[in-house]
């Protein structure tokens, strides 16, 4: 038995397939490119398979993490089988041995593309960056605490690690965000879109978010083609 | 449009639905062929996609290198609503093209309760609903499914009909399309044309006109159009057209498995189903075909469950020699098989040794009726003790539930029927405890689902009234009651009565109800079937405001002598037939199915005299 790291890119039309479906869509993947994936044991056996940090719908990912693990089958010839089988919009990048575990995702490097025409380029990068420095910002969240439904306020400050923002010069706003995004707690870049459209008292004509990474606790990639 | 789309569709519930590009779907270039058919299931995608029928026209129309098939949906309501705003028409999941671009727009018409939908597909489209006001010979808008053994409520909106098998009456009616095409014909002129192949049926060449009390007087055909037009039949199933691939969906559908067709027809002949006789006569497929078509389906796919499609797959010859082989190889690759129609008269211990093997669900069979009186009526012909031996079977077997269908308004249906159904309940949860080698410390669950009786052509009971809502209410409020009763264990789940009614007044309709569809769509009604999304208080709005009796359609007894709204649509079943039929229900006397003997209903006929039945 090996355990197999797989890196994929979800984009274009990809990126509205919910992670549910995407483990479904794996699931088949596997099975028409007979790659002997092992299954858990017991009464409805499902293929191993661990997304690292499933990816909200909307998004685009560029180094998506997938573990498996296999009888026995070389990491290129697993690669070169996958590859036939995807679906339009996602891209197997690489199969290899995992480095780090997946449980060890701390971060995720986000690039979201804004177009607006409420304001000018240069006041919405300004407007942008004085929100999202703000000292103390906090966002509320619809959480659950057992079974009943809770707004949360939960810290931007603390969970946005680095933030640059620029633009293009010409109709798009550029933001590049490492936010908190493990096990246990992640913040959703939505949330953030969220609180800018309705701090500025904008509407976006077009948020395109992407991921380009993952980083661990203490802040290396866990893996980037480039 | 891929910008627009892009921009909503992050606003919409799984939004999935309305990307394309799913594995196994075909992407053509449009300056490559020269006809563009757009197949529009007129309901949601997750219902759709869940369609056989849709997979095998679908993947067979592809197969012209002149034709690019693709599919259309109903998008949901949140969708409808983003759509309307940023001007985005209905597309083709494929090209993401305007239906307007399509040469032909296929709907199918799978229950009667679509049929507003289709006319919300066509106006979110831009295309005129009523087939009148769309003038050129691109966008035709045809239909086919089982619907169509009574289009009428549709005649003012479809222009064409496919009655019967499609696979070679596509073709067919393709290559006309193209000719006329080609030539720079008018819509007429191709009309009139379709006339003259079996199985197409324009309903604008046909007038109706009716008596003082409202029924038909006559149906008469113009311009050379046939005073009857019959369904069309593939004689071969052997060699007929199967697809050795299906999409394969992001989403989670209803259906979210591959399906291999076992037969077509049925040789039972239960009264009360419309689809034990529009689909005579019974062909079967060699198991070998069936098995290969699976496993190419499992191949194409990797879905981990295959069914084994037709009217009541025990009644299949070949299905011992099929399940042996099957079981083998699906067993090795993890794969499910699932029989969704047996019969409990011939559900054996062998069969149940190799489902067994197969998956531990519950079990479902469909008495249909409580007492044996009533099933002698419908022709349903099992016996209470065929019930009690299946669940004897199962329940020794290692099964706790057992659902059980019946059906509450059946002709002749009396009060002691009703309470039959409770009674014969009751008899299966003994049934359990009285078994010594009962799953042990378990406890069974009987579930009861009773839908209420749609009367619908082409059957022996197309005569009768459907029972007044205000009676099928009180019945099914009874079994909810008896239910109730401590430690039943009995569960009622009943369907709504107000759409059954619905559903009655359009299946037997007639062309009078068009503009009924019309208003309909234009007070907002579409997906009909869905509970959440019915209303009907404002069909009955509409009913009294065009001055409209939807009793008179769904309560009311015709006379056999009637001319019926579909008599000029032959499905080969003879009308002397379904009266001897219809005269048998009323004495309680049963008919033997198609093996034992024949009894004569035509549908041989269709297939130069044979019939796959072989008594």
């Amino acid at each position: 038995m090996q355990n197999v790291r797989i890196i994929f890119s979800k984009t274009d039309n990809a990126r509205f397939i919910s992670h549910l479906d995407l483990v479904r869509c794996f699931q088949r993947a596997f099975q028409r490119a007979n790659i002997p994936i092992i299954f858990t044991e017991g009464f409805n056996p499902k293929p191993y398979m661990t997304f690292a940090m499933p990816l909200s719908l909307g998004i685009e990912g560029l180094n998506e993490i997938l573990d498996i693990k296999v009888k026995n089958m070389g990491f290129d010839e697993i690669k070169i089988r996958l590859e036939k089988e995807m679906p339009e919009g996602i891209k197997i990048l690489s199969c290899h041995e995992p480095e780090i575990k997946a449980s060890e995702v701390g971060f995720s490097q986000y690039i979201i593309e804004i177009k607006q025409r409420a304001m000018s380029l240069e006041a919405f990068d300004k407007a942008v960056y004085e929100l999202l420095t703000t000292p103390g910002l906090t966002v509320s969240k619809l959480g659950k605490q057992g079974k009943r439904k809770v707004v949360k306020e939960i810290s931007l400050t603390e969970n946005i690690q680095s933030l640059k923002n620029w633009n293009d010069n010409r109709e798009t706003n550029v933001i590049t965000m490492i936010l908190t995004s493990n096990n246990s707690f992640g913040i959703n870049p939505f949330l953030v879109l969220n609180l800018i459209e309705e701090r500025l008292e904008i509407s976006f004509d077009s948020a395109h978010i992407i991921r380009k990474k993952m980083l661990t606790l203490d802040g290396k990639d866990f893996y980037s083609l480039d | 449009m891929k910008q627009k789309l892009y921009k909503i569709l992050p606003l919409v519930q799984k939004p999935a639905r309305y990307i394309g590009g799913e594995l196994n779907s075909i992407i053509k270039i449009p300056a490559d062929v020269s006809l563009r058919f757009a197949f529009c299931f007129p309901d949601k995608y997750e219902i759709g996609m869940s369609h056989l029928g849709m997979e095998i026209i679908y993947f067979l129309i592809n197969e012209r290198e002149d034709t690019w098939c693709e599919r259309c949906f109903a998008p949901d309501i949140d969708m409808e609503a983003q759509m309307r705003k940023e001007g985005i028409p209905l597309f083709a999941l494929e090209s993401k093209d305007a239906l307007t671009e399509f040469d032909v727009i296929g709907f199918t018409l799978q229950y009667e309760l679509s049929f507003s939908t289709v006319l919300n597909m066509l106006d979110l489209a831009g295309i005129p609903l009523l087939a009148k006001e769309r003038k050129d010979l691109s966008n035709l808008v045809i239909a086919g499914g089982p619907c169509v053994s009574n289009p009428e409520p549709l005649a003012d909106f479809i222009d064409v009909f496919q009655l019967g098998d499609g696979e070679e009456l596509m073709m067919e009616f393709l290559d006309l399309y193209k000719k006329y095409k080609d030539a720079g014909k008018s819509k007429e002129e191709f009309l009139i044309a379709c006339t003259k192949i079996e199985g197409l049926y324009v309903p604008s060449l046909y007038d109706v006109s009716y008596n003082e009390d409202g029924t038909i007087r006559e149906i008469k055909p113009q311009k050379g159009a046939p005073a009857v037009v019959r369904k069309r039949v593939v004689k071969d199933l052997a060699s007929v057209y199967y697809p050795d691939k299906f999409i394969v969906p992001f989403i989670n559908i209803v259906h979210d498995r591959v399906s291999t067709e076992v037969f077509r027809g049925c040789i039972r002949g239960c009264r009360f189903c419309q689809a034990g006789f529009i689909y005579r006569p019974i062909r079967e497929k060699p198991w070998q075909v069936i098995d290969n078509n699976a496993r190419n389906l499992i191949d194409s796919t990797g879905y981990d469950e295959i069914s084994l499609v037709s009217l009541s797959t025990s009644d299949y010859t070949e299905l011992q020699p099929l399940l042996s082989s099957m079981i083998d190889w699906t067993t090795e690759k993890k794969i499910n098989i699932s029989l969704p129609s047996l019969r409990v008269d011939n559900f054996s211990n062998e069969l149940i040794e190799k489902l067994k093997l197969i998956r531990k669900s519950g079990l479902t069979f469909a008495p249909e009726a409580g007492s044996q009186r009533l099933r002698d009526a419908i022709n349903k012909n099992i016996s209470e003790e065929e019930i009690m031996n299946t669940v004897r079977i199962a329940f020794s077997s290692g099964w706790t539930t057992v659902k059980l269908y019946f059906m509450l308004g059946l002709p002749t249906e009396t009060k002691e029927d009703v309470e039959e159904i409770i009674a014969l309940s009751r008899r299966i949860v003994d049934e359990f405890y009285a078994l010594s080698n009962r799953p042990k410390g378990k406890v069974p669950t009987v579930k009861i689902s009773a839908s209420s009786f749609v009367p619908k052509p082409h059957t022996p009971f197309q005569w009768e009234p459907q029972e007044h809502r205000k009676s099928l209410i009180e019945k099914s409020e009874y079994l909810r009651n008896e239910a109730r009763a401590p430690k039943s264990k009995i569960y009622v789940s009943a369907h709504d009565i107000n759409s059954v009614f619905l559903e009655a007044v359009f299946a037997r309709g007639d062309r009078r109800l068009s503009p009924i569809l019309l208003e309909a769509w234009k007070r907002g009604c579409k997906f009909d079937s869905w509970f959440e999304h019915f209303n009907f208080d404002i069909y009955m709005e509409i009913f009294s405001d065009l001055g409209i009796d939807p009793e008179w359609y769904a309560n009311r007894r015709r006379e056999f002598a009637e001319i019926l709204p579909w008599d000029h649509l032959d499905y080969g079943i003879t009308k002397e037939f379904l009266i001897r039929e219809a005269k048998k229900a009323y004495k309680s006397e049963t008919t033997a199915h198609c093996r034992i003997k024949c009894s004569a209903c035509g549908a041989a006929s269709l297939n130069g005299g044979e019939c796959g039945a072989k008594c």
